[in-house]
């Protein structure tokens, strides 16, 4: 679920999926220009340490994607694996390798025209196959995520207004009221989550259970893959 | 929201990525660019994965992820190699490959 | 459900139980401690301070104590075990096998115990007796259940005993016998791992475990073969001795697969032994398992034309010797046909014949391999043709039927051959050398103790009564029932069988009268001053004389100076008694009634031929040496000499039958002869025809080439495109700058045009 619609949310309005679509454009405008600057500084700047922070910008705002398309687990996996590992990791070799901290002309080589060119070339070649091949694609995001409610009674206080009211309850404010199934399930999706004691899914399940039924040979590979990594970073590495 | 949004900003990332790979002459500035060109494939996997409303993208972006880390792991250690042996890391010196 | 059917009168009932005792329900920690020595040798071995030796001591040393607790355990349960109070862990599923039956309750190992009757003979009530199965299915697949477990009866709890004991005692052995080895630890670890694999052998629950165990002792014993693999010989011995075993092997796999499918996809052996004695398996497929699994007894077992191994194997260092020939490996063999017994029994129809393949083998086996004996020099050799020898005498025992007998001699047998090796090893130690004719003679004096137990053990070995060897092979000889012996108890009567098994009998004694004389009478003919070995050396050994003096009282037969070959007394009958299945899985053979007039002649016979050796040896040969002064080893004008049919017979025994040759020379030359030969007329009369006329058509058309075309237009050709080609490299050569990233943007580029052009056209 998306942040904007979450906030949405919180209004009690009943918006349909199209209409979230201008907030959502907008924050991808946003993200992908931050992202866009954000990647060609890194490559053009002359100061090492300011292109790993750029790097992180980048990374950072590819997880906000990640976020804003619904897939909240990649997106959490990027933060912590990217920004938290592999920046690191990045930070630590600019030390080890003794990169000069402030500017430094020499990092940039004199063959900027190669990389111009080549990267132009590849770009109009990638954007108008894509423009010929997903020309008017929409995303059509599926229902919101599923929500587990077990049934259970419930002080009319705690219970936000919008729900109150869709629901029809009338008494004293201090009353108990039961909220059971086929009344939770009248309710509109964005009032469902709502509900205290309403748990929101997010597709990390279909994940877990994917990676370990469909994708486990590819699993395991990539985890031995890890594991040769790790060794041959260390052979590669260390001293003789 | 429309796919080619995503795609071509992952294009653009991925070009980028590949400038910075072929202009930058400090190694480490090479591995980030090429972390910069996995992310925009990672992009593109999200974005498909949701445009076909399954988690295969999803799924396939985390093993992206995995694998990166262990480019990373292992494209620094040759970089501290190369730095140990030449007190260097600029890689238009390296050209052991001259015909 | 084949048991029920077949012991419906004596036994009620099969039942489940959890409640044996613990040795027995845990019996695998016995192969489990040597193989945990053997990791902690092969990785700490070298940092302890005796190099690894007391890690395998000590757990030989364990597993020997289980295994003589699980010996006790196993008495009770023999006797006392009474199935009707267990209770009964789940419904017994009437469809399928027992072994089925404990591997699918939802994979917990449950203790299956299987419940028969003794053969009631004379309305003596039943006994229940028993095999503790305990086991795990490892995984399944096609409905197929790969279980892994022990199953422990009589026969195994008692290989146990052996397997444990005289490895203990070549492990305390080795300690002082390889002691500065380079490859001490090594050494250690591998006769742990020697020993595990063979009692994980003989607790294997399902064929397969068999099979892996069969190939892990195959290997073990390349390994220590091949010790001091410096040597070429002893390389080639380790070699030839892992290659004669794969032949078996192929045997063994092809009788499994045939077992397999035949009772029904299971692996299970207790499933199979059931069926194979129900009769629910066909006649034709236990014949043709009988007769692969005989190929592998063969080679496993050296039995007599696959047995060429054996004596080579003998370049190993002296207790690994011991440890192959007594407890291990050549014994896996023996005790596979008796694991799978049934098979054998209804395969090649062991009941009421004269004659059967498994008897032939060990019976021609038992007379060849002692032949053999008499023209080594090599004192380690002579006991390894002793051992063939002794191996026909178990074959021949279980050919005939005489299961009890079988494993009687291969418990009696294990003690006195293990202190025969350890003895020659003892011997060969002080002189640095094997042969008996150049560098011994006159050993008693300097080697009193293992003297005294190289004759103990070799009188047991030659049978003579009271000692262990007699019993042994008395009941091997009564077990054939030929020539009315054994009255018609026995499983038939197998005449040829008896006859050879007599000669074998004189054969022993001879060789081995003729081995003690070589090696402890007559004047020293080596080098150097033989010294005692140490404490390490001979302990083992009187160990070993004690057993091989009073093991064959475990059996005494039946009516023994007591009692009746009806009601057994005392310590008559104990071994089989405990040793012998009355279970469903195990066929209903016969017991052959004991003979006084066959124990005389065979004593008799037995004799004979140690006293025609003793004449010829320390009679003549002695008397002769010390009149003419000579170191002498024979008579210089014998019957070998003298007899142009004897000294022909003498050469075949030298050139061991020309096996060696018949497999060298005739098989493998046979199948590399023609094909060369073949080659060769396709080379000479095809190809050099081809050839030789191309060639002078070439010559011909050469010459007009040359003259013409040559020298003008290609001569102008080739300088012309030589100049082309080194312009251009030099052209090319400036993209070759070895800068990476330029050949990175050349890459990109390549890749992005090949792109552009894909989708342009597609």
């Amino acid at each position: 679920m998306s942040a904007a619609a979450l906030v949405l949310a919180e209004t009690g309005d009943r918006l349909t999926r199209a209409e979230f679509d201008i907030p959502e454009n907008v924050a991808f405008a946003i993200i992908a220009g931050l992202m866009l600057f954000s990647a060609v500084k890194m490559v053009t700047t002359s100061n090492v340490v300011h292109a790993a922070l750029y790097l992180v910008i980048v990374l950072a705002g590819v997880a906000a994607l990640f976020i804003l398309v619904g897939s909240d687990f990649v997106g959490a996996t990027q933060i912590l694996v990217y920004i938290g590992a592999i920046v690191v990791l990045f930070l630590f070799g600019i030390m080890l390798t003794r990169a000069r901290l402030g500017d430094d002309e020499t990092v940039e080589s004199e063959r900027r025209t190669m990389g111009v060119v080549v990267g132009l070339l590849l770009f109009v070649v990638m954007a108008f196959a894509l423009i010929d091949g997903y020309e008017n694609t929409e995303i059509v995001f599926s229902e919101p995520n599923p929500v587990a409610y077990e049934p259970q009674s419930h002080q009319i206080d705690d219970l936000p207004t919008p729900v109150v009211d869709a629901l029809g309850i009338v008494g004293p404010s201090s009353d108990e009221v039961l909220i059971d199934t086929p009344e939770f399930e009248s309710l509109p999706p964005e009032l469902q989550r709502r509900v205290p004691g309403a748990e929101v899914f997010g597709n990390n399940k279909e994940i877990a259970d994917s990676i370990f039924s469909q994708y486990i040979v590819a699993f395991e590979a990539v985890s031995v893959l890890l594991l040769a990594a790790l060794i041959g970073a260390v052979v590669v590495a260390r001293k003789e | 929201m429309m796919l080619n949004q995503f795609l071509l900003l992952a294009a653009a990332l991925f070009c980028i990525g590949v400038y910075g790979v072929l202009t930058r002459r400090n190694g480490v500035l090479v591995l980030m660019s090429v972390e910069l060109i996995l992310n925009a494939v990672n992009i593109n996997l999200v974005a498909f994965g949701a445009f076909r409303d399954n988690v295969m993208g999803d799924v396939f972006a985390v093993f992206v992820i995995a694998v990166a880390a262990a480019e990373v792991g292992v494209g620094l250690a040759l970089v501290l190699l190369m730095y140990r042996n030449r007190r260097s890391i600029d890689f238009t010196e390296v050209d052991a490959l001259k015909g | 459900m084949s048991l029920l059917v077949l012991a419906a009168e004596s036994v009620p009932e099969v039942s489940f139980t959890r409640d044996a005792n613990w040795f027995l329900e845990n019996v695998w920690i016995v192969p489990l401690l040597p193989a945990l020595s053997f990791l902690g040798i092969l990785f700490f071995g070298k940092r302890l301070p005796r190099g690894g030796a007391e890690l395998g001591i000590a757990a030989l040393g364990l597993a020997f104590l289980f295994a003589v607790v699980a010996n006790i355990a196993w008495f009770d349960h023999r006797d006392n075990y009474d199935y009707r109070d267990a209770e009964p862990a789940t419904e017994l599923d009437h469809s399928a096998g027992v072994g089925d039956t404990v591997l699918d309750i939802d994979g917990e190992s449950d203790t299956v115990v299987l419940a028969a009757a003794e053969e009631s003979e004379g309305g003596e009530e039943a006994h229940p007796a028993v095999a503790v199965l305990k086991g795990r299915t490892w995984f399944e697949n096609g409905g197929v259940a790969f279980a892994v477990g022990t199953l422990l009866d009589g026969s195994s709890v008692m290989m146990l005993f052996v397997v444990t004991l005289i490895s203990l005692l070549v492990h305390v052995y080795s300690t002082d016998y390889v002691k500065g080895d380079v490859r001490f630890t090594h050494f250690f670890a591998f006769l742990s791992l020697f020993s595990s694999s063979m009692l994980f052998f003989v607790l294997s629950r399902s064929t397969i475990q068999l099979i892996t165990a069969w190939e892990l002792v195959g290997v073990c014993s390349f390994v220590l073969i091949g010790h001091w693999w410096e040597e070429k010989p002893n390389s080639d011995a380790a070699l030839k001795a892992f290659l004669t075993n794969r032949v078996g092997d192929i045997g063994l796999l092809v009788g499994m697969i045939i077992l397999f499918f035949a009772a029904g996809n299971t692996f299970d052996i207790v499933t199979i032994n059931e069926k194979a004695v129900a009769g629910e398996i066909s006649q034709t497929a236990l014949t043709w398992a009988a007769i692969s699994l005989t190929a592998a007894v063969m080679s496993k077992s050296g039995q007599f034309i696959l047995h060429t191994w054996l004596p080579d194997a003998m370049a190993g260092p002296t207790p690994v010797s011991a440890l192959i020939h007594a407890a291990t490996m050549v014994v896996a063999g023996v005790f596979m046909i008796a694991r799978l017994y049934p098979v054998f029994y209804e395969g090649f129809g062991i009941a009421d014949n004269s004659v059967n393949g498994l008897a032939v083998i060990g019976a021609v086996t038992v007379v060849f391999g002692g032949l053999l004996a008499f023209v080594q020099d090599d004192i380690k050799k002579v006991l390894a043709y002793s051992t063939v020898s002794q191996l026909g005498y178990m074959v021949l025992a279980l050919g005939v039927g005489a299961y009890t007998a079988a494993l009687f001699h291969l418990f009696t047998h294990a003690f006195f051959k293990a202190g025969l090796f350890l003895g020659s090893g003892s011997v060969a130690h002080s002189v640095h050398s094997f042969d008996m004719k150049k560098d011994m003679g006159g050993m008693r004096k300097f080697l009193p103790t293992p003297f005294i137990t190289f004759l103990i053990c070799s009188i047991s070995l030659a049978g003579v009564f009271p000692l262990a060897g007699f019993w042994s092979k008395d009941e091997i000889l009564v077990g054939t029932g030929g020539l009315g012996v054994g009255a018609d108890k026995a499983n038939g009567s197998y005449h040829l069988m008896l006859i050879m098994g007599l000669v074998g009998a004189a054969l022993t004694g001879a060789y081995m009268t003729r081995c003690i004389y070589l090696t402890f009478f007559g004047e020293f003919r080596g080098h150097g001053h033989p010294h005692e070995s140490g404490r390490a050396i001979t302990v083992p050994l009187i160990i070993l004389s004690v057993f091989a003096v009073g093991a064959g009282f475990l059996n005494l037969p039946p009516g023994f100076l007591a009692g009746s070959a009806e009601e057994p007394t005392g310590w008559q009958e104990r071994f089989g008694h405990f040793v012998e299945p009355a279970a469903a899985y195990f066929p209903p053979i016969g017991h052959a009634v004991p003979s006084w007039g066959l124990a005389i002649i065979a004593s008799i016979i037995g004799l004979a031929g140690p006293a025609v050796a003793y004449w010829y040896y320390f009679v003549k040969v002695d008397g002769l040496a010390k009149q003419t002064g000579e170191k002498l080893t024979e008579l210089p004008n014998g019957i070998t000499s003298r007899n142009a049919w004897a000294g022909a017979g003498h050469a075949v025994l030298v050139n061991k039958y020309y096996l060696d040759h018949l497999y060298n020379d005739v098989i493998v030359a046979g199948v590399k002869g023609p094909l060369a030969r073949v080659a060769y007329w396709f080379n000479q009369n095809v190809l050099d025809g081809v050839v030789d006329g191309a060639a002078d058509g070439a010559v011909r058309s050469g010459r007009f080439v040359y003259d013409n075309i040559d020298q003008k237009v290609v001569d102008g050709a080739v300088n012309g495109s030589g100049f082309l080609s080194s312009q251009s490299g030099q052209g090319l050569r400036r993209m070759q700058t070895g800068k990476v990233q330029q050949y990175a943007a050349l890459l990109f580029a390549g890749a992005t045009i090949l792109a552009g052009i894909f989708i342009v056209v597609i």
